[in-house]
């Protein structure tokens, strides 16, 4: 068949036209070099001239405002073929970009690859990144077959992939965010929070409303751009809108952070309650868990690593030693309790009786300290005691004189001491004094608040909310069985 | 100070009149807060005619604070852990059940009637305690195995 080729020389730079029938040779006629390329065969019938040898179709960012790059316009070419490259596409860094990609200005962040190209803008501040993706579509008319890069369907599959992640994630957001019926239309204000640096201190959620009725120009610029972007060539398998540009696994794990942090802080009800099994939400939440383990190595009950396991057993030791036992009672209450001297009554039968403490005899008329409980000491040895439990030493009875019915609550962290600690049968639960610690560590609001873990850090709040509780148990019949049966019988 | 005062007096009461089967004194006769405890075997039971010694440590802060009760001969026992440390797990000795009204000589007679009937439920050698209450005889088996290698 008789076609018209036109070749290029590669050696020397020479354009000629061959006609097939008549010449094979594939020399150039000038220099005689065999690097020579077919640039473009047509019928006889028709001519080449109108054939740009670089139809390259480019995405083109477009700022409201003062355009960030220039625009170069193409200078129309002398020779049909002077900037045509068949190795442009995969030897580009040998020549400036701008020489064969005469419309982009230059940006570092800016890439190309064949039939992909990426263009990202950062505004000065910045708290935005633009970018805009370009897959070209179909086969560029090429003779002679120049490349086929084999990442081309890789590179677009994993487009497609980060970009449904990102749909999922983003449609998340917007449901969050907008009433149902908005969604669409603020659909493409969420670009951007795809793309907003990690360093704006506020998350984008907190923020949602205000940012819809504001008239700001750079987001009129941003819709711009978005729906220019919608004019992209789609993924014939995914029909639906473009998805917007994911740069980097990075920033797709970033919005897996997005997605699982700020609800954690702002006591916005749970979002997965609304959305639903959300697959990105639920992988958000996984790595949350697993970022969880990492930093503390310890999820819930279970421990992951060697030194979790030791925090533990160092907080239940610790627990175990200042703790057991009721808390201290407070100096005032000790000054304030009643002091006797010892009659005959308080002897015992045999007319001899001893401080429980100090195991000393006490005479006749000596003076002591007597707790509620009708127990009593020698002040030094009992104050030595209450400074470090607020119960009395022989039966366990709050020193507070609230545990008598009827004033109930005036005193709070002590009235919630003594009763758990007589319940029948409770050691026996006990197995270890490991699991005994955990126990109380947990149960702490139904337990002596005394064996908490917490009840050093905010032992205030806690045991008084305790002991509220406990006050009303003991207002009642309760309250009077106890003061009554369970106080003195320890 | 008031607890050496106490320590002194119940070493001293318990030197006088020793509680059955046990006796005491100082590790180191300048160091009131250690004692030596040794307990004979209750009879009776598989550590019958074995002589335990025990080591029994007071805090500085005892009364206040419960000593510790460790036996230095090995025994095998569902309350007492099996291994070099031999510590005892006493229910009255633990810092939230602790009374400083508490003697010493309680806490040994305590320690005495724990051999005679061990406390499985409230163990602290779980295999040992299954054992005592699943497989008695194969427990009082080598219960009395290491009492008499160990403790004559």
């Amino acid at each position: 068949m008789d076609t018209l080729e036109w070749l290029s020389c590669h050696a020397c730079g020479e354009n000629w036209v061959r006609d097939s029938h008549y010449d094979s040779s594939l020399l150039c006629p000038s220099c005689g070099s065999d690097f020579v390329q077919i640039v473009c065969s047509s019928p006889r019938s028709l001519s080449c001239a109108s054939f740009s040898p670089n139809p390259e179709v480019f995405a083109q960012i477009e700022e409201s405002g003062p355009p960030e790059r220039d625009s170069v316009p193409r200078s129309p070419p002398l020779n049909a073929f002077s900037d045509h490259n068949p190795w442009s596409e995969e030897v580009q860094e040998d020549y400036p970009p701008s020489h064969h990609h005469p419309s982009a200005a230059y940006n570092p962040m800016d890439f190309t690859f064949p039939g992909f190209s990426h263009h990202t803008y950062r505004s000065p501040d910045g708290r935005f990144n633009f970018s805009g993706t370009t897959i070209r579509g179909g086969s560029p008319p090429r003779q002679g077959g120049t490349y086929s890069n084999p990442m081309i369907p890789m590179i677009q599959t994993l487009q497609t992939i980060l970009g449904d992640l990102s749909d999922a994630s983003e449609r998340a957001h917007t449901e969050m965010n907008n009433p149902p019926q908005q969604q669409h239309n603020h659909h493409h204000h969420h670009h951007y929070h795809h793309h907003q640096s990690p360093h704006g201190q506020r998350s984008p959620r907190s923020e949602g409303s205000p940012r819809q009725q504001s008239p700001d120009p750079d987001h009129t610029g941003l819709d711009q751009f978005v729906e220019f972007s919608t004019l992209f060539p789609r993924n014939a398998d995914r029909p639906q809108r473009m998805a917007p540009p994911v740069e980097s696994l990075a920033d797709l794990l970033g919005d897996f952070h997005y997605n699982s942090e700020p609800r954690r802080r702002s006591g916005r009800p749970h979002p997965r309650m609304q959305t639903g099994p959300d697959p990105v939400t639920m992988l958000g939440e996984l790595m949350r868990e697993m970022h969880e383990i990492r930093a503390t190595g310890r999820f819930g009950d279970a421990v992951y690593s060697r030194e979790a396991l030791d925090e533990v057993i160092a907080q239940i030791s610790q627990q175990d030693q200042q703790g057991g036992g009721a808390p201290p009672a407070s100096n005032t209450a000790i000054q304030l309790l009643p002091k006797k001297k010892v009659n005959k009554d308080m002897l015992g039968t045999d007319g001899k009786a001893e401080c429980a403490i100090c195991k000393d005899t006490v005479e006749l008329h000596t003076e002591v300290t007597i707790l509620p409980c009708e127990h009593w000491f020698h002040f030094d040895c009992i104050e030595a005691w209450l400074s470090r439990h607020n119960t009395c030493p022989n039966c366990r009875r709050s020193i507070s004189p609230s545990t008598s019915p009827g004033e109930g609550t005036s005193d709070p962290p002590i009235s919630s001491q003594d009763n758990p600690e007589q319940q029948p049968g409770r050691r026996r639960r006990r197995s270890s004094p490991f699991s005994r610690s955990v126990r109380s560590g947990r149960s702490s609001f139904s337990r002596s608040s005394a064996n908490s873990p917490t009840q050093e850090s905010n032992g205030p709040t806690r045991s008084r909310r305790t002991s509220r509780s406990e006050g009303h148990h003991r207002g009642g019949i309760t309250g009077w069985v106890w003061s009554r049966f369970g106080g003195g019988s320890g | 100070m008031g607890s050496q005062k106490r320590i002194a007096k119940e070493l001293h009461e318990l030197v006088e009149s020793p509680p059955e089967g046990i006796t005491v004194k100082l590790a180191d006769e300048d160091n009131l807060y250690e004692w030596r405890v040794f307990m004979d075997g209750p009879e009776g039971s598989p550590y019958q005619n074995g002589k335990f010694q025990i080591k029994l440590v007071l805090p500085t802060e005892y009364p206040f604070k419960p000593p510790t009760v460790s036996f230095a001969t090995k025994i095998y026992h569902p309350n007492v852990t099996n291994d070099d440390k031999g510590s005892m797990c006493l229910g009255m000795l633990r810092p939230d059940e602790w009374k400083p009204s508490s003697k010493i000589g309680a806490v040994l007679q305590f320690a005495r009637q724990l051999l005679a009937e061990p406390m499985p439920d409230d163990a602290i050698e779980g295999r040992i305690a299954e054992q005592y209450k699943n497989d008695r005889k194969h427990y009082d088996e080598v219960a009395r195995e290491w009492t008499r290698k160990h403790a004559s």
